[in-house]
């Protein structure tokens, strides 16, 4: 089932609305598990520090 | 502070513009399956160890946030797109100082300068929970918080109706219409260019 296509429609049927219901739920729990995961919190010190850093002329792959 | 969220602009392509601690914690899974697939794919199909997967964030995340500024500017293409592309610039430096012996040539040693791996289902399938994690994000921001508080304990934590009204005080009909509210509230953001540019190929 195409969820995006789902949530343009408000004429669900139980199943299609269960399924929405479902990829919703599995994402806003993901995001919950994030939020308090140690490996987000650590990354999250490591780009503070980064962005914290004086500004430095890194080597650059593209011209982003 | 680099923590502090930056305003959203009302309906007018602001949509992904927040601090990068919560861009971090909504994206960090796409851009982890995005490094690790640029690895694969300039390595001849070597696995990248946790911490090289873990400096690929980190500077995925740091570059998309430099000097305190968001710096995607969607009117340049879609986000997962530039996404895709900074990942892997990032990917690339970081092999660049490791240089593992058995490597394919770098972009920019090589015949092509962006030489990007395909588009695989697990990034796809991060990426796709990422924006409905995002939506729900935006709802949230959107809705009265007693509205959000009722679709998320019935829609997303699977509290029964019954119980979330008689725990509110208030009745079964008022629940099920703030649900209903919700739904049309997130379907009006579904709707959004910004989402259905994201969300199809």
């Amino acid at each position: 089932m195409d969820t995006i296509a789902l949530l343009k429609r408000s004429d669900l049927t139980p199943e299609e609305d269960a399924h929405l219901t479902r990829e919703l739920a599995d994402a806003y729990h993901m995001d919950e598990a994030a939020m308090s995961s140690r490996n987000v919190q650590r990354i999250a010190e490591k780009v503070k520090a980064r962005l914290d850093m004086p500004p430095i002329k890194l080597p650059d792959s593209t011209q982003l | 502070m680099h923590t502090d969220p930056i305003s959203k602009a009302a309906g007018d392509g602001a949509i992904w513009e927040v601090s990068w601690k919560r861009f971090l914690e909504l994206y960090h899974e796409p851009i982890e399956v995005i490094a690790r697939s640029c690895y694969r794919h300039h390595t001849n199909g070597h696995e990248p160890s946790s911490g090289f997967i873990e400096d690929a964030v980190t500077n995925t995340v740091a570059d998309f946030f430099a000097r305190g500024q968001y710096r995607y500017d969607r009117t340049r293409g879609r986000l997962r797109s530039y996404l895709r592309l900074l990942v892997n610039a990032r990917v690339v430096d970081l092999l660049r100082k490791e240089r593992p012996i058995d490597h394919k040539p770098l972009p920019g040693e090589g015949e092509s300068g962006s030489d990007l791996p395909a588009e695989t289902s697990s990034e796809s399938k991060a990426f796709h929970h990422s924006l409905m994690a995002s939506l729900l994000e935006d709802l949230r921001n959107q809705i009265p918080l007693r509205q959000f508080e009722i679709f998320e304990r019935v829609k997303l934590k699977y509290q029964s109706p019954q119980f979330v009204a008689e725990d509110l005080g208030i009745t079964r009909a008022m629940v099920d219409r703030n649900i209903y509210k919700a739904m049309a509230a997130l379907r009006e953001l579904a709707s959004h260019a910004e989402y259905q540019e994201e969300f199809y190929e």
